[in-house]
């Protein structure tokens, strides 16, 4: 090979060789040929906020919540009026035989209860009449229930128990008790709970939606205005829940109840509660976490 | 002796370019160096033990090995923190000071290491995964010089991670290829027994009780327990998660499979009324460049304030398995790309799993989501590492190059995420030191350290980039397509935060079955499998890997890999190293195997009708039976390279075991029901060493 060509050969060697370098610092200083890194699946639209606290179930305020009333438990009863509930226009309604709706006297979250069938409490809408006005009709039992926090942060479980009396169209209070809860969480979701003998009693805002590990554990019924979620707590057992709260009642939930008024009102509130023991743990666990996904500020003006 | 310590110096100096040294005279320094190195030897008596005195020690309870581990050494000032960091790329060791941020020392390994445990002494035990060997190190009294090698063990195929047990009196060592769990005299470094444990071991801790070793897997969702003193069976701890969904009853809801077990951890209980710990990162040090031009420097990512301090929760007997719970689809429904795109979850969603070791049961049993898109923001879908302190977990995850703190009190501490660190590229390992609450972060992709403090209001942190023995030791192309192929969350790949190594951990396989468009798929294996075995795909509808690539991110709803990148993402892979095939020591398993490929080479039997060549396959289709209309009826012969250690089999996982394959009456794949049992079971003997 001449002089020249293996010049020649010699700058095409370089030429090819700073291509390659060209070609690996384009490697480099672009790996994903964009500026950008790439995103994650978009998060909901909104920001979330999230909340988090554990809490040792011993040390937890203990209730002992009053059995329900059976239906055979009121028969020969003889109550007090339970002037906590309101009874709508029984003249009316005995006259016609129909129900009347049942509600709570109070501005708390409240919930009223005859027989199987529940309604929802004072502030909010009375859904269906409960106490039917027959002379015929048996007496049912009936559960009312108010939730009030109190100054100290803690909150006020009040049970009513007593019974329906169709024929004379008037509902009678057999007992009423007052069980404190603490409070466990807050941020704008607060919740409260209280331990059992045999498990965790757990307060939340108004639920729409569940979804939980619960071969073990207990609900109650959802869209009430106080959902009430029962864990139980063994040693070496673990229960989970997740509970959507209805954003629409939620801001309206939290003045009644008498906690810290929400900044602004959430797209989307979720509740997680967890209650564990590991055989090894000398109490069990409860984890309550809420996220809060608020919605995105406005842009800033120009 | 200040001769001896004088011919100790010039020793290590004439030695210093290979960087690495010797203690004493007497040492045998490391086969790196061009010494004799001691034999590697299942029976190391006498040669591993200390040689010298001083040096650092093992910080607190550290006997859980890990990509980075702590170290402290005394000093006039007070204390020295140091961190010992394995090397993805390097057959090196290096010694960190976390406080000056410092890079002190370099030890060349005999390979490349995969985990390092401080043992009780002081000495360091490293895996040597591509060798089958532990080294064992021993650290000079200055931190600055190099450790010394004191012996290299021989241990089953692909040792992977390091436990020590309470008294200190036994290591243990994960082997990924030969699913085993090798228990070794903590002293000596002498075998004592080993345990066949599920498929792909990885993580290994001890449980507080000190009998009991707990073992994750990458594969199966499942951990394995080995009693450590009595008989060496293992148990087995089941992780599928049920779908929660709205309603309450479990009973009849989704199992859903499990993947990506790579790490583990054991709950620290924290002390009623400890103080957080405190920081050390005064001010943050100067940033190093980035490793790589362009890419931005690491930036804590904002997060909600942490809740108030709440009554300590004691977490005894906790232990945490983060891992990938998997939705591959119904195995009799075609779907439009790998698993259903109609299920309420996502294919696959990050989970830890809490369990309870002294039930050996796990505490969390669903997956609680109220909508798909909740789901999706469940992003760490490669978990790599994994350290618990007081009540928060952390856990380093690839793909998105994140650390995560997540609140060890819930029963799914994924779903409580406390805050998150952007950290360097391949974060692998995690290290904690109580003492100062620092939490030390390896990235192995980008070669850095990351020290974070975890002070309540501690935001900020530093990194430390690691030298390189002599260049790069991957090149840019190989670099770039491991950077994808572990790259979550990418559109181009996937509409669903999948990686190529969510279904390929470690270029290996996920041991699932997806449903496909063509029916249930079982994942393939790539390392080791991919040269001399196309056509690709189950069908071989694809004569290239290129066409594969493109078919595969097509089938997970990206957008698709430009053909550079797709390059690179070869190049990966095929470079991926195979898994190392351990040969039989008893004469006994020998002459099964002899046996075994006799009869796969049989006529009669005519195993290697179809599986011929290098790679075992003919590159041609075959109709072996299938089980739903939907699905083809001709599959290309797969390569049975590494079949040992890829159950489920047939194309479809219909076969849990080799010899279920071989016993069943239905198979079209050779004639195998003639044979004896005995026969049966050689045959399978012999697939094992393929």
């Amino acid at each position: 090979m001449s002089a020249p060509s293996r010049a020649a050969c010699a700058a095409l060697a370089l030429v090819a060789s700073s291509g390659l370098a060209a070609a690996a610092r384009a490697i480099v200083t672009d790996p994903f040929g964009r500026r950008a890194p790439p995103q994650l699946a978009p998060a909901p639209v909104g920001r979330e906020v999230q909340a988090a606290r554990g809490v040792a179930v011993a040390g937890l305020p203990e209730i002992a919540p009053p059995p329900h009333l059976r239906q055979a438990d009121v028969q020969g009863k003889v109550g007090v009026d339970a002037v906590e509930l309101k009874v709508g226009d029984a003249r009316t309604a005995r006259r016609a035989g129909a129900s009347v709706p049942l509600s709570v006297e109070t501005a708390h979250p409240a919930s009223v209860m005859v027989g199987e069938r529940s309604t929802t409490g004072a502030g909010f809408a009375v859904e269906s009449g409960a106490l039917r006005c027959e002379t015929a009709s048996p007496r049912a039992p009936i559960r009312w229930e108010t939730l009030a926090e109190q100054p100290d942060g803690t909150a006020v479980w009040t049970v009513g128990d007593g019974y329906a009396d169709g024929a004379r169209c008037e509902a009678k209070q057999l007992s009423r008790v007052e069980l404190r809860l603490a409070r466990v969480a807050g941020l704008g979701v607060p919740v409260y709970a209280a331990r059992t003998a045999d498990g965790v009693m757990v307060f939340t805002p108004r639920a729409v939606q569940a979804t939980g590990d619960t071969s073990v554990g207990r609900i109650g019924a959802l869209r009430a205005p106080v959902t009430r979620v029962f864990l139980p707590t063994r040693r070496g057992e673990s229960a989970s829940v997740l509970l959507n709260l209805d954003v629409g009642r939620l801001e309206d939930w939290v003045r009644r109840v008498g906690g810290p008024a929400l900044a602004e009102r959430p797209l989307r509130a979720t509740v997680r509660l967890d209650v564990s023991q590991t055989v090894s743990e000398a109490t069990p666990t409860l984890f309550v976490s809420s996220a809060l996904t608020l919605p995105e500020p406005p842009p800033k003006a120009r | 002796m200040r001769r001896v310590a004088t011919l100790g110096l010039v020793t290590s100096g004439l030695l210093a370019a290979c960087s690495t040294t010797v203690s004493a005279p007497t040492a045998r320094a490391p086969a790196t160096v061009g010494a004799s190195a001691p034999a590697p030897s299942g029976s190391p008596a006498g040669d591993c033990g200390r040689r010298v005195t001083g040096g650092a020690t093992r910080v607190g309870d550290g006997r859980q090995g890990g990509v980075v581990v702590l170290a402290e050494q005394a000093t006039e000032r007070g204390r020295r923190l140091l961190a010992y960091v394995t090397d993805l790329d390097e057959p090196a060791l290096r010694t960190i000071d976390v406080g000056s941020g410092r890079e002190l020392a370099v030890t060349k390994l005999r390979g490349r290491g995969e985990q390092a445990l401080v043992l009780a002494d002081g000495r360091v035990a490293v895996t040597l995964r591509h060798d089958d060997l532990i080294e064992v190190l021993e650290p000079a009294a200055d931190p600055e010089r190099p450790l010394s090698s004191r012996c290299a063990v021989s241990v089953p195929a692909e040792p992977i991670a390091l436990a020590a047990t309470q008294d200190d009196r036994s290591l243990l060592v994960t082997s990924g290829y030969a699913h085993a769990l090798t228990t070794l005299d903590g002293e000596t470094l002498a075998r004592r027994r080993t345990t066949s444990v599920a498929r792909e071991p990885r993580a290994v801790v001890v449980a507080d009780d000190g009998r009991r070793a707990f073992v994750s897997h990458v594969v199966g969702a499942k951990l394995s327990v080995v009693d450590l003193d009595g008989d060496g069976a293992a148990r087995e701890v089941d992780l599928h998660q049920r779908l929660g969904r709205a309603g309450l009853d479990q009973r009849t809801a989704k199992l859903r499979q499990g993947c990506q077990g790579f790490a583990l951890a054991k709950a620290i209980p924290s002390s009623p009324g400890k103080p957080p710990p405190p920081a050390i990162a005064e001010a943050p040090l100067p940033q190093p460049p980035p490793p790589l031009a362009g890419r931005p420097a690491p930036k804590p990512i904002p997060t909600p304030a942490r809740p108030q301090p709440t009554a300590p929760i004691l977490g005894q007997g906790r232990l945490f398995a983060p891992f990938v719970t998997v939705d591959p689809g119904e195995a009799t429904r075609a779907t439009s790309g790998y698993g259903d795109a109609s299920s309420p979850l996502a294919a696959e969603v990050s989970s830890v799993s809490v369990i309870d070791a002294a039930a050996e049961r796990a505490m969390t049993r669903a997956a609680l989501t109220l909508s798909r898109r909740e789901a999706q923001r469940s992003d760490c879908l490669l978990p790599r590492a994994a350290r618990a302190s007081g009540d928060a977990l952390y856990v380093a995850c690839l793909g998105i190059d994140s650390v995560l703190e997540l609140d060890a009190r819930a029963l799914d501490p994924a779903r409580a995420e406390r805050r998150r660190w952007k950290v360097p590229a391949g974060p692998a390992g995690v290290a904690i030191d109580e003492a100062t609450g620092t939490l030390v972060v390896a990235s192995q992709f980008d070669r850095q350290l990351t020290i974070l403090p975890l002070g309540e209001a501690a935001t900020g942190g530093r990194q430390i980039a690691l030298s390189r023995l002599s260049g790069p030791s991957v090149s840019p192309e190989v670099a770039l397509g491991r950077a994808l192929f572990h790259r979550t969350g990418d559109p181009m790949i996937s509409s669903d935060g999948r990686a190529c190594a969510s279904c390929h951990p470690d270029g290996r396989e996920d041991a699932l079955t997806w449903s496909t468009p063509d029916g249930p798929r079982q994942t393939a294996m790539l390392a080791g499998r991919l040269e001399g075995t196309g056509p690709f795909s189950w069908s071989g509808a694809h004569p290239t890997l290129e066409d594969h690539v493109a078919h595969t991110t097509q089938r997970l709803g990206g957008t698709g890999l430009p053909n550079a990148q797709t390059q690179a993402l070869l190049a990966y892979v095929k470079q991926l190293p195979a898994p190392r095939v351990g040969e039989h020591d008893d004469t006994v398993k020998r002459a099964r195997v002899a046996r075994g490929r006799e009869l796969f080479f049989d006529a009669e039997t005519a195993c290697a009708t179809c599986h011929t060549g290098a790679q075992t396959t003919d590159g041609a289709r075959h109709d072996v039976g299938t089980r739903t209309s939907a699905e083809r009826v001709d599959l290309e012969t797969p390569s049975l390279r590494f079949v040992g250690a890829t159950a489920p089999y047939f194309h479809d996982g219909r076969y849990a075991t080799l010899l279920d394959v071989l016993e069943a009456p239905d198979s079209k794949m050779g004639h195998t029901t003639h044979l004896s049992r005995a026969d049966r079971l050689a045959l399978v003997a012999y697939l094992e060493t393929l």
